[in-house]
């Protein structure tokens, strides 16, 4: 019996005891900014890793693409052709043909000037070096430069380059 | 929610806000702690919602959380008061047990004998007499064998009785 009694009084003093309305209200606010709360900001993160890897692979072979284009010049887009010879007139290895779509700077310059070659017209320039360039309309402009500091040697070359 | 549990989260605190907190006061023994335990208690509830699966499931996972959030909040507190007891060369473990808690009031020597108790016999007598749970309901909860759970309810049984001699209740 004694054993019943600990349980009635027990009971008696638990009964009488109840979660305060303020204690009730303040956990229901907190729960609440909590239920606000992303649940799982780790799954958002991970659902937009994939995304994000693909980007930057794309972004990485369009940069490496762009660095492979520009690989086989010095700094200047265009083809190494080598020495030519021409009748009369001798020239230096260093020709470089390369193309554009607007003519160079310098082909606006006071020393420029222009010929008709092999029923072309072909613009000449004299670069800040000394050096004698040319150009001459095809689909975009075809830019010939040369290490060549003489203007008659200059010229027989385009001459016979034009006549190919 | 999920399976049968329609309850909302309010819902539930709105229903068993009295039990949580009655388990909270009856383990820290103030009601100061307790109500630390308490908005602890339901703002996990927040985070495990969706792996409860009844109502039933859901008052044993109330009465686990609560138990495990005092231990871990009794914790805590002990360690900072033993230490300061320490330095005053006293003895820890008991002086820190009564700093600790504090005796409600007169008028409940029980509920202020049960948290007198060592807070792993508290909980067994709370269950067993005042949930009315059986001795395999509480094993599940606490996570505890069975013998275990008896030999805890018979050892706060004789504790008591000591602390509640003269008492006219056992």
């Amino acid at each position: 019996m004694k054993e019943e009694n600990l349980k009635k009084q027990y009971a008696e003093e638990l009964d009488g005891l109840h979660a305060p309305a303020e204690l009730i209200a303040l956990t229901k606010k907190r729960v609440a900014a909590q239920q606000e709360t992303p649940k799982n900001k780790k799954l958002s993160i991970i659902k937009y890793l994939p995304a994000a890897a693909a980007l930057l692979f794309i972004s990485l072979c369009i940069f490496w693409q762009a660095g492979f284009r520009n690989e086989k010049s010095s700094g200047e887009p265009g083809i190494y052709m080598g020495s030519v010879n021409a009748d009369n007139a001798s020239l230096k290895d260093d020709i470089l043909i390369s193309h554009a779509s607007v003519l160079p700077v310098e082909f606006g310059k006071e020393t420029a000037w222009t010929e008709e070659i092999e029923g072309r017209q072909v613009w000449f320039a004299v670069t800040s070096k000394g050096n004698y360039m040319a150009a001459y309309k095809e689909e975009d402009y075809v830019i010939v430069e040369s290490e060549e500091k003489d203007k008659n040697h200059f010229i027989i070359y385009m001459q016979h380059l034009l006549a190919q | 929610m999920s399976g049968d549990l329609l309850l909302t989260t309010e819902e539930i605190i709105d229903k068993y806000a009295d039990m949580v907190y009655r388990l909270a006061v009856n383990e820290m023994g103030n009601r100061e702690d307790a109500q630390d335990v308490f908005q602890e208690v339901f703002l996990r509830l927040v985070r495990y919602r969706e792996r409860i699966t009844s109502e039933e499931h859901l008052k044993a996972w109330l009465l686990r959380v609560t138990i495990n959030c005092a231990r871990k909040q009794q914790t805590s507190a002990y360690r900072k008061k033993v230490h300061f007891l320490e330095q005053d060369n006293q003895k820890p473990d008991v002086k820190a047990t009564e700093a600790f808690r504090e005796v409600e009031n007169a008028d409940s020597p029980v509920t202020s004998a049960v948290a007198a108790l060592p807070q792993r016999y508290r909980s067994v007598v709370y269950l067993y007499y005042y949930e009315e749970m059986s001795i395999a309901e509480i094993g599940i909860i606490l996570k505890e064998k069975e013998s275990t759970v008896k030999s805890r309810l018979f050892r706060a049984r004789e504790m008591l009785r000591i602390r509640l001699k003269g008492e006219d209740v056992l």
